[in-house]
């Protein structure tokens, strides 16, 4: 998992200091800019941090992310693209990442580890605030309703292609918390609690209709049922 | 904290940063060169979604 987060972090340094100099080109409040710039050098720090838990337990450190990944569906104009980036790390990733860290700071024990997790909550709520900032600087400059129908696809490629299968052996035990792991089927309700508490609540601000996102949730919940039943 | 909180934190809290109110602290701008542009191994754009989080 630690791993994994290191390939989050270091692709998240290059798409903040891309969406840093795109914001600056689209005319955006120097105070989002520099959010976003800033952004990219604490993901390279929290990569080192990852790196740091890594050693301790003696595992391979991956190499970085150097791709520039980017999401948004080409069909978009140039500004609807630069809000579908900003919106799918800041307003849905980091917003997740926050409810995670929320989660294990909850429950660490380890005093490194939550050294960690402070450090990294602290610079996550500013990333987070970033896309919501972002968005009422747009809403009066562009038509927020292209996100509607892609609001699903963001939060379907943020969840991963695993979130929502059952727990792989060994992937559920509540002894992950002081591993810094979230239990899979607790990953999956913070998951969807903070949509349905955060995100959504957060897109109504701005107008942006949350229907389909309504209906990709109802589909995941639905996906669980089984599971809660035989609970 | 509560996840319901972070609506508060992240949302109502991030809005005044789009209104242009200055944020805390400054940068040096590093990284903003974009990196590499996107080369996936197929030379294609990867399939619309959204970064992964924790």
């Amino acid at each position: 998992m630690w791993a994994a987060r290191h390939g989050v972090e270091t692709a998240a340094a290059l798409r903040f200091g891309s969406l840093a100099r795109r914001m600056r080109q689209a005319g955006a409040p120097e105070a989002l800019v520099e959010l976003s710039a800033r952004a990219s050098q604490d993901e390279t720090r929290h990569a080192s941090r990852c790196t740091d838990i890594l050693r301790m337990r003696q595992a391979e450190v991956p190499p970085p992310e150097t791709r520039l990944l980017e999401y948004a569906p080409l069909t978009l104009t140039p500004e609807q693209r630069l809000t579908y980036e900003v919106v799918a790390q800041s307003c849905v990733s980091e917003t997740e990442s926050m409810a995670t860290l929320v989660t294990l700071l909850d429950e660490a024990r380890d005093e490194t580890l939550k050294s960690v997790l402070h450090e990294l909550a602290r610079d996550e709520v500013q990333h987070a605030r970033l896309g919501w900032g972002y968005l009422t600087w747009a809403r009066d400059r562009m038509d927020l309703a292209f996100l509607a129908p892609l609001l699903p696809v963001m939060v379907n490629g943020s969840a991963g292609p695993d979130l929502f299968r059952p727990a792989l052996p060994g992937t559920d035990e509540p002894s992950l918390y002081q591993a810094g792991v979230v239990p899979h089927s607790e990953r999956q309700r913070v998951y969807l609690e903070t949509l349905e508490s955060v995100v959504i609540p957060g897109m109504t601000e701005y107008g942006v209709d949350i229907a389909p996102l309504r209906l990709w949730m109802d589909r995941q919940h639905a996906a669980l049922a089984p599971d809660a039943l035989g609970a | 904290m509560k996840i319901k909180k972070l609506f508060q934190v992240l949302v109502l809290g991030g809005a005044t940063l789009g209104l242009g109110v200055a944020a805390c602290g400054g940068s040096d701008g590093s990284n903003t060169g974009g990196g590499q542009q996107q080369t996936l191994p197929d030379g294609g754009h990867p399939t619309p979604g959204g970064p992964p989080g924790w």
